[in-house]
């Protein structure tokens, strides 16, 4: 549609010059009766500057005019002054010439304010605030102009200069809400689209023009003629060709206009591309591709983020926190991969809202269900199946999205010829279902619900199960344009079991609950241009049966046992915020002030103070009835960031956040393992601290295409739960006798490029970072490695990531995985000894050594359907091959004596390469 | 408990196994070596020569402990009255005279190295006591498939105070030595070569074998409904052993240990036979009772354990349980040489130097039907000496507690 007008010979001669700016290049040139584009062509002749527009804009009125020694901007300026063109340079002396809009050379401070901040939160643009539509005019599809509405009845007697009017902005296709979509007039009112895609509008009487504009979606042009308040809905068109660039491009603008540190998100729509293990997206092992997060290895579960232990978490799928979130032992996430919208990541500065849990928030969200018509996706790969279905219930109010997957994966064990595996099975399934209902425009719900099980009987006899319920509620009321909030209620239930059928008399069934119920308000309220608050109240009630075992039969000797149930309640009040100081500056600041109180019915032991925790130093047990609450601890927990831009593209941001654990993991493994069990904070255990101080530099540069961040950080950890060597956790009643609590320390800069556009995009992450924790105290059976800081399990200072996507072709792509990093630390035999008639081993001081460095390359390729519009489905094939090299990296490493002989195994998870091959059905 | 948990772990190791199939060994390099003083000490309530063991860690790899010699060892009774302890034999430390730990005292531990380290111990105190009601031999078909002998023991304690046990055993057999003749074989003279029999001047057709269990066995009664042993499996015989050929005795110690030395034994185990796929527990130093009294001190470890014992003793017979034919001697004694008595070229003669090196036991003369020796061979039918004469492999004296 643009026409360019190039000459080739000007690009060469003058690319000496091609950084000049229309400002600095002076022009001599006269103008004997040319029109405007001949004269554009003499300039681009000359020049080497290159002018972009439309002919038809141009007229064709000679010009008679000397120019001398003038800059090429005021040539411009003169040359265009009776027309309502205006121009922008933008990049190396290419002039963009506009109809009727200004162009910006920069994007406005508020152009995507505060979105992502808050992504999957209701949000209320402050219409106050004038927002400016820049949009890369190469990219941008062309508007459409749509017949005039008449919006209202016309009130010959109406006083009202200005009328609101609101609606919905969906998408043509799916009917699902469109956030974020710029909603402006020709009377420069502009405003944003909130989560729910509505938006709001004062507009004057009379003729207006109302535009949309959003990256990834057509433009809209649509007349109205307002007479009075009134209901205007927008339907939209994807400009399909764009949306993967879009979607990382619209993402990565928070990155530098956030205050937030340490703060990534993932998009469905990413992880499609990257090569998978057996066939399953993994969005939270993209997470680990991100500096700053790392898991222990393949097949394990958890993450350490920032030097953080595995339990400080807090995983939340809408709002519900999911206790386990993964299937076969990290080798699968829970998270079904269809229903899942984003994933927001804090591992720096995380928002008061949340808390609980020290080192990260992982804030899940899913998609909401498509309102117009039936739509669904489904997968077939060498493990699982996988189907999506979206239901419209109220067209265009309410939906229903239920999805499910499961395994068939026994058939990977009878295919198996191995005699020990006779028998046995493994399986595991998640399913999930959300509804959301718009009620009005001031009210929608949403409800969700999940259910995730794994079970396996790999020996004859014992069958290993655990499960995740979660259930939350959300109900959005907008009070007014500026007030907003939210009421969440949810309610997590993670349970895990053994049943050993060994010999009856030992047969048993032992079992773990821990169940959570949160009720919480969250209120966002935009004062004006300058303050936005959020603050809320919530209150979480933890309950726990920490450990049941029970005989199966009559003849079993094992008594029914049952450590006594924890109750506790974690409430917090919230207040953020976010205020705009300058242009430039922008601060976050937030203060969380959280409170737990320990509910009876519980039986505390007192030991004596300046002695080591034993039956020896056991004072007296105190009891404690229902309801009592036998022990608070609060904490003020500040959350506070900073952004100040030093170039448009260009920002740097600090923050520093602190924050309370009340809850602990008991896992005295190397790594997370399914049979972990929780513990709530008591008389004896106290609640785990932390301080992070982060600080970061952030550009984007080339067109924006690359994103480039760098981001320190400086964390310490107090109360960090540890135990003695050799520690018994399983159904111990005194559990406090064998738990250390010790500090922690960690520091690391992460290094980030991002390329976002283009047939080759992808992201290469560097993290160097080190975490170590003390374990010191007066008496020698309480002391790790003397007393002395000695590294943490999942330090590994050196960590590579790199992810890239290239698109061969509109319908073919090939990805790769790379990820490198120092191997962990480990704690080694160093010599052996006899005791009890046995050859013993001697270990070395904690972690003292290193397992080999972990490389892993992994490779895949994505053939999508062709890509006509009109049909049924459209399909993609992906294939990828996990560990191409096939690199034996040592997961575990452990110590077995026998014959009276120390030896040394490592095991690996995946040790050769594995291709598997899936095909994907979306309707 | 940890019991349930290793079955849990290897679930998940074949799982593992199943989707990578990959362990392997791999060569610890030597790495730093710490010197540690290991004490192993455990006072019974047995009125008897107590003993105490010190050794030293050795590098990966060794085989055999390392004494550590010329210590002073003594237990200090109420913190007023010493019991001193000397060493008889390298690292090995008895108590000067008998005693049994009383209930009602406590017991604490010091040692001072030949370095001049001094370590000392918590004070402890005897556990309640346990008797042993039962120790039961009986005829099973184990997990793979093997059919023998397993002893079971039960024990029971009404008062619920023990909880915490530790076997051991020592068994005793009957050894009948198969090519046994009354007579042996003796050399009149070397040269010219002649030999002779005669009467054997000691028991050598009947001995009894000896073995300790190397290790203790562990097991606790706190999971259970009551502080009751039933039928814990202490020892298992296969019917092809030849221990269990004749009659066979076995004396089960148990020895009720406190909560404290219970879980040192059992976190050494663990530490010393962990093994797990997907996650291994933190292994680390484990520190027993026994500390040092100067920071300067080298490491220590291991457990100053007072305990009470409790034994008890069970015969039988191989025909008690099989009706087949006994389990074959411990080696084949098919083989009968005949070696020569006339000198070889070198001036040897092979039945002399057999006799001489007591490795041929005699068995027959050598005669034919008619009673002579057939020309060029020698004179006696000879068997491997632990065919003929039991005492190699076992004592030829009835120990004092054995009851036909």
């Amino acid at each position: 549609m643009f026409r360019c007008c190039t000459n080739l010979f000007a690009i060469l001669f003058f690319c000496g010059v091609s950084y000049a700016q229309i400002k600095t290049t002076t022009f001599s040139i006269e103008a004997q009766g040319e029109t405007k584009e001949q004269l554009l062509n003499k300039i681009e002749a000359s020049t080497g500057f290159k002018f972009y527009y439309l002919a038809e804009w141009l007229d064709n009125t000679p010009i008679y005019k000397s120019y001398g020694n003038s800059t090429i901007q005021s040539i411009l300026e003169d040359i265009l002054a009776d027309t309502n063109l205006h121009f922008i340079e933008y990049g190396n002396g290419k002039v963009y010439l506009t109809q009727g809009r200004l162009i910006h050379d920069y994007l406005p401070d508020n152009f995507f304010p505060a979105i992502k901040e808050v992504a999957s939160e209701d949000y209320v643009a402050n219409e106050a605030s004038s927002i400016s539509v820049v949009l890369d005019n190469q990219k941008a599809p062309e508007r459409r102009r749509r017949k005039t509405i008449r919006i209202g009845k016309q009130n010959v007697g109406a006083t009202n200069s200005e009328f609101t009017i609101s609606g919905y902005v969906k998408n043509e296709l799916s009917g699902s809400p469109l956030p974020n979509v710029v909603v402006s007039t020709d009377k420069n009112k502009n405003t944003l689209t909130n989560n729910q895609g509505y938006y709001s509008l004062e507009l004057p009487y009379g003729q207006n023009i109302i535009f949309t504009d959003a990256l990834g979606l057509e433009r809209m042009e649509q007349p109205v003629v307002v007479y009075n308040d009134g209901v205007l809905d927008i339907t939209l068109k994807e400009s399909v060709e764009q949306l993967d660039e879009v979607i990382i491009s619209a993402n990565s603008r928070q990155v530098i206009d956030g205050t937030t540190t340490g703060k990534n998100t993932i998009e469905s729509e990413e992880s499609k591309t990257i090569p998978v293990v057996l066939g399953e997206r993994d969005l939270l092992k993209i997470a680990t591709t991100l500096p700053g997060i790392t898991t222990a290895g393949e097949g394990s579960a958890g993450f350490n983020v920032r030097g953080g232990k595995t339990d400080q978490n807090l995983i939340l799928l809408d709002n519900s926190v999911l206790y386990n979130s993964s299937h076969f032992f990290g080798i699968f996430q829970a998270l079904n991969p269809y229903t899942v919208k984003s994933i927001d990541i804090y591992k720096g500065n995380i928002p008061a809202e949340f808390g609980g849990r020290l080192s990260s928030v992982f804030n899940i969200n899913t998609i909401d269900g498509n309102t117009e018509k039936i739509s669904g996706e489904a997968s077939i790969g060498p493990v699982t199946g996988n189907l999506k279905l979206e239901i419209p219930v109220v067209k265009d109010k309410a939906a229903l999205m239920v999805a499910g997957r499961g395994t068939y994966s026994d058939w990977i064990l009878g295919a198996l010829d191995n005699e020990d595996l006779q028998g046995r099975s493994a399986f595991f399934y998640d399913l999930i279902a959300k509804y959301q209902h718009e009620l009005n425009t001031k009210n929608n719900v949403e409800a969700m619900a999940y259910y995730s099980k794994d079970a396996f009987s790999i020996t004859q006899d014992s069958l290993y199960a655990y499960e995740n319920k979660l259930i939350s509620m959300q109900w959005n009321h907008k009070l007014n344009e500026k007030h907003q909030g939210s009421l969440k209620l949810s309610r997590s239930d993670y349970f895990f079991e053994i049943d050993y059928d060994g010999r009856p008399q030992i047969d048993f069934n032992y079992n773990f609950n821990i169940k959570e119920t949160q009720l919480k308000l969250k209120m966002r309220y935009a004062a004006n241009t300058n303050h936005s608050f959020t603050y809320g109240i919530s209150s979480k009630l933890y309950e726990l049966s920490p450990g049941t075992i029970d005989g199966k039969s009559d003849l079993s000797q094992i008594e029914e046992f049952s450590l006594s149930e924890e109750k506790g309640l974690e409430s917090a009040i919230f207040i953020a915020d976010n205020i705009k100081v300058s242009e430039k500056l922008q601060l976050d600041l937030g203060l969380r002030y959280s409170i737990f109180n320990a509910i009876g019915p519980s039986e505390q032991r007192i030991y004596a103070e300046n002695q080591p925790r034993n039956e020896t130093s056991l004072l007296e047990t105190q009891s404690f009835d229902s309801g009592d609450l036998f022990k608070t601890y609060s904490f003020p927990e500040v959350r506070v960031g900073a952004r100040y831009y030093i170039k448009p593209d260009f920002s740097a941001k600090a923050s520093y956040s602190s924050s309370t654990q009340y809850i602990h993991s008991l896992s005295n493994n190397t790594t997370v393992s399914p049979i972990d069990t929780w513990k709530l904070s008591d008389i004896n255990i106290e609640p785990q601290r932390a301080s992070l101080f982060s600080a970061g530099l952030y550009k984007f540069f080339g067109d924006n295409t690359y994103e480039t961040s760098i981001e320190g950080f400086y964390k310490t950890q107090n109360n960090i739960l540890d135990f003695k060597v050799g520690a018994q956790l399983l159904l111990n009643e005194v559990i406090e006798q064998e738990t250390l609590q010790g500090k922690g320390k960690s520091y690391g800069v992460e290094f980030l490029l991002k390329k976002n556009r283009g047939a080759l995009t992808g992201w290469l992450g560097y993290t160097y970072s080190r975490s170590f924790f003390q374990l010191r105290s007066d008496f020698p059976e309480e002391q790790v490695s003397n007393g002395e800081f000695f590294p943490a399990n999942f330090d590994k200072p050196h960590d590579i990531s790199l992810v890239s996507n290239y698109n061969i072709t509109k319908r073919l792509s090939f990805s790769t995985n790379f990820t490198y990093q120092t191997g962990r630390p480990v704690t080694f035999p160093t010599g052996t000894f006899f005791f009890n008639g046995e050859q013993q081993v001697l270990y070395s001081q904690r972690n003292k050594f290193r397992i080999p460095n972990y490389y892993r390359l992994d490779i895949g390729f994505n053939l999508e359907g062709n890509h006509k519009k009109k049909k049924l489905a459209h399909s993609f094939w992906s294939f990828s091959i996990y560990n191409v090299l096939g690199r034996n990296n040592p997961y575990s490493v452990f110590f077995v004596t026998q014959d009276g002989e120390v030896k040394a195994f490592q095991s690996s998870v995946f040790n050769i390469p594995v291709p598997s091959l899936t095909y994907n059905l979306k309707f | 408990m940890f019991r349930i948990k290793k079955k849990i772990f290897f679930a998940i190791t074949l799982f593992l196994i199943v989707v990578s199939g990959c362990v392997e060994p791999f060569e610890i390099s030597p790495q730093t070596f710490d010197d540690v003083l290991i004490v192993e000490a455990t006072l019974t309530n047995e009125e008897k020569t107590q003993v105490i063991s010190l050794s030293r860690t050795g590098i990966l790899g060794s085989t055999e402990p390392i004494w550590e010699e010329g210590a002073d060892v003594i237990i200090i009774q109420d913190s007023n009255s010493t019991l001193r302890f000397l060493e008889t034999q390298p690292g090995i430390y008895e108590s000067e005279s008998e005693f049994a730990a009383l209930p009602t005292s406590s017991y604490q531990l010091s040692i001072t190295t030949r370095d001049g380290d001094s370590y000392t111990s918590s004070q402890e105190n005897l556990p309640s006591s346990a008797v042993i009601d039962d120790v039961i031999a009986r005829k099973i078909t184990n997990d793979d498939g093997i059919e023998g002998i397993e002893i079971f023991v039960n024990s029971f304690d009404a008062t619920g105070q023990s909880k915490f046990y530790r076997y051991s055993y020592e068994e005793t057999y009957k050894i009948i030595a198969p090519l046994w003749n009354q007579f042996e074989a003796f050399v009149v003279s070397e040269n010219p070569p002649s030999v002779d029999i005669r009467l054997r001047p000691q028991e050598e057709l009947i001995c009894y074998g000896n073995n300790a269990s190397s290790t203790s066995i562990l097991f606790s009664t706190t999971t259970l409904n009551e502080d009751r042993v039933s039928e814990l499996p202490i020892r298992f015989i296969e019917k092809s052993d030849f221990i269990i050929a004749n009659r066979y005795s076995i004396l089960v110690k148990q020895i009720v240990q406190t909560e404290q030395a219970f879980q040192f034994y059992e976190k050494l185990r663990e530490l010393s036979s962990q093994g797990n796929l997907l996650s291994q527990s933190q292994p680390g130093f484990l520190i027993g009772n026994v500390f040092p009294d100067q920071e300067t001190s080298k490491s220590v470890t291991g457990y100053f354990d007072v305990s009470s014992v409790s034994t008890k003793r069970l015969f039988f017979n191989f025909e008690d349980f099989f009706e087949d034919d006994q389990p074959s001697y411990i080696v084949n004694c098919e083989s009968i040489s005949i070696p020569d008595l006339e000198q070889d070229q070198f001036g040897n003669s092979a039945l002399i130097l057999a006799i001489q090196n007591e490795t041929l036991e005699y068995f027959n003369d050598n005669v034919d039907l008619t009673g002579n020796t057939p020309p060029g061979e020698g004179p006696f039918q000879m068997v491997p000496r632990i065919c003929g004469d039991c005492t190699t492999i076992g004592s030829n004296e009835i120990p004092e507690f054995w009851i036909e």
